[in-house]
């Protein structure tokens, strides 16, 4: 297998075991918990042989090897089990949250894109000049201010006082949807994005010293085309790892934004499901979680391999 | 990308335009002292808080006057208090002496366990490095937070919780740090000798190996400090962090929340303790950064 296709597919497979990797540890990890979770769903006052019960229909009295062969057959198929506080399906509860999750991370890391782009090549222009000194200090400003505590003002401080955006939930019409996005978005750009400025603009400063656009220099290429041409495009993977790393650190930006908005997405999904010991409910979260990652970093994989050869040759 | 034929030491300071590097590279040094300054000065101002709380304060964090709750700023109160009338601006003074040590120990505990994973799996290699490498791909294939969410329900909130979580899913990159660092020094002519000389392998480790990775795990050190910081707070306002009555930043910010209205300082004031304290490590990891880089 040669090609773009070859590349996509060969990394495809390598995925699989890390796939059964990340169920095995999330059942190990969730065993840690204290407490007997058939004890859990039967209640507190149930007797003893309910309890039993209770532990064979939910299969927990097999031994680990087998709850996990179990565990990875039902995922396969789709079955992430079912709620212990409602008894409704975690798949299906999923579902309906992973739409806004992955739109607000989504939305969260075009944005920062959109920012970073401009920001880095304005400093990287005139390394140590004003404007790159102003860009490195609002960058090491993003790194330190929390993104809670941004969250939070930015409903008491912009959405309360303008009445522009919704200040909890997502409202019931499709431009309150919209603008209900709004706020929350900026929050996740603002939390991913100073790591991605300061990378992309190290790359352009390497860029601007590398010989090839010396030489293109040398040639006559100029301003815009030198930068469009030379510089930009050799930027791009680069650019795509470190997008690829802050997005999955923008699920998590997600998890704290949604709380502080209260949008119902997999995010605050997962701390109400911890805080009330849904012990299923947790298990569905995280696996979707980890698949998320898993495929992003799939997805940065093929982006690069696909604006740069050199990576599908050196693979 | 660089040139074939330079010497080492040209290539690294070599730019085309060659006259400018010079005067760029002083720059540089003097930014990097800037920046450890503010740091450190930052950093030191918050220990001294820390330390000196039961002398500063004004009041007892934990005592609540019942008939002044949700007070403006006063003579008596600084900043005002809180919900259920505690003194604002004691409870910040001892939260440093809670989130202070508490973020230290969440940073070097990872590093202690990375590190020494690092430079046994770089330096002895064979299967146990292999084993190890495996789990920390397995560990980045989640998002560190999910896992570190999943960690405190199955442990519940508290202090040990978030020691272990922070512990259990740090390590991965001061490992890959050290382990890379270690691949290198390996092959130093000094550690060649140090094996010609006959010295046992833990001798080697430890007195010659393990002193050269310091820098490297030192500078991601203080950058991890920010995250730490801003982490625990983070964790605390989702309610699985350190718990009231406790002063912590995080829960205070948590808690005020809901009167933002009626005493915003109570949100803004601790979230500002964080933010200069986060940018003073990030000033102070930049500034080592830089003067690793000259």
């Amino acid at each position: 297998m040669n090609g773009r296709f070859g590349f996509v597919a060969r990394r495809f497979v390598s995925l699989v075991p890390l796939t059964l990797g990340v169920l095995l540890l999330t059942m190990l990890l969730l065993s840690l918990a204290p407490g007997d979770p058939a004890r859990m769903v039967a209640g507190p006052r149930a007797p003893q042989s309910q309890v039993v019960a209770v532990a064979h229909q939910l299969g927990l009295d097999q031994p680990v090897w087998q709850r996990y062969l179990d565990y990875v057959g039902h995922v396969v198929t789709g079955n992430l089990g079912t709620s212990f506080k409602t008894g409704q399906s975690v798949a299906g509860q999923l579902m309906d949250q992973l739409p806004l999750t992955l739109a607000l991370a989504g939305f969260g890391v075009l944005l920062a894109l959109v920012l970073t782009v401009p920001l880095a090549v304005a400093a990287a222009r005139r390394p140590d000049g004003p404007v790159d000194h102003a860009v490195r200090l609002l960058a090491v400003f993003g790194i330190g201010l929390p993104t809670f505590w941004v969250a939070i003002m930015a409903i008491r401080l912009i959405a309360l006082p303008t009445g522009w955006f919704p200040v909890a939930g997502l409202g019931d019409t499709l431009s309150s949807h919209v603008s209900a996005f709004v706020l929350p978005s900026v929050v996740v750009a603002l939390s991913i994005l100073a790591p991605m400025v300061r990378s992309l603009r190290a790359t352009m400063i390497e860029l601007h010293e590398a010989e090839f656009v010396l030489a293109a220099r040398t040639l006559g290429f100029g301003g815009g085309s030198l930068l469009r041409r030379f510089q930009i495009r050799n930027a791009i993977s680069p650019l795509v790892a470190v997008t690829a790393a802050q997005a999955g650190y923008a699920l998590f930006g997600t998890v704290v934004v949604e709380v502080a908005f209260t949008l119902p997405g997999m995010g605050q999904g997962l701390v109400v499901a911890a805080r009330t010991q849904d012990f299923p409910l947790v298990q569905g979260y995280v696996v979707v979680f980890a698949a998320l990652v898993v495929a992003l970093y799939l997805l940065a994989d093929v982006v690069t391999a696909v604006v740069d050869p050199r990576v599908r040759i050196a693979a | 990308m660089s040139a074939p034929v330079a010497p080492v030491a040209a290539a690294r300071t070599a730019s085309p335009v060659a006259a400018e590097a010079p005067r760029r590279r002083t720059r540089g040094r003097r930014s990097a002292r800037v920046k450890l300054v503010i740091g450190g000065t930052i950093v030191t101002a918050y220990v001294l808080a820390a330390l000196l709380a039961p002398w500063i304060a004004p009041d007892d964090p934990l005592k609540q006057h019942i008939v002044d709750l949700l007070h403006g700023p006063s003579s008596t109160y600084l900043l005002g208090t809180d919900a259920v009338g505690r003194d604002e601006v004691s409870r910040l003074l001892y939260a440093a002496r809670i989130d202070l040590p508490v973020a230290a120990l969440v940073t070097v505990l990872p590093c202690l366990l990375g590190t020494a994973l690092g430079v046994v799996c770089g330096y002895v290699g064979g299967w146990l490095d292999a084993v190890v490498m495996r789990i920390s791909d397995l560990l980045q294939a989640f998002p560190m937070y999910v896992l570190m969410i999943v960690l405190v329900f199955s442990l519940g909130p508290g202090l040990r919780s978030l020691l272990i979580s922070f512990t259990l899913v740090g390590w991965v990159v001061y490992a890959r740090l050290v382990r890379i660092e270690v691949l290198r020094i390996r092959e130093a002519e000094y550690i060649t000798a140090a094996v010609t000389a006959g010295f046992r392998t833990p001798r080697i480790i430890v007195r010659h190996v393990l002193p050269n990775t310091l820098r490297q795990t030192v500078i991601y050190l203080t950058s991890d400090l920010v995250f730490a910081v801003t982490a625990l707070a983070a964790f605390s306002f989702l309610g699985f962090g350190i718990q009231e009555p406790t002063p912590e930043w995080g829960n205070m910010i948590a808690g005020a929340d809901p009167y933002m209205a009626q005493h915003p300082l109570l949100t803004i004031v601790p979230g500002l303790v964080i933010t200069v304290l986060a940018l003073g490590f990030a000033f102070l990891g930049d500034g080592l950064q830089d003067r690793k880089e000259q």
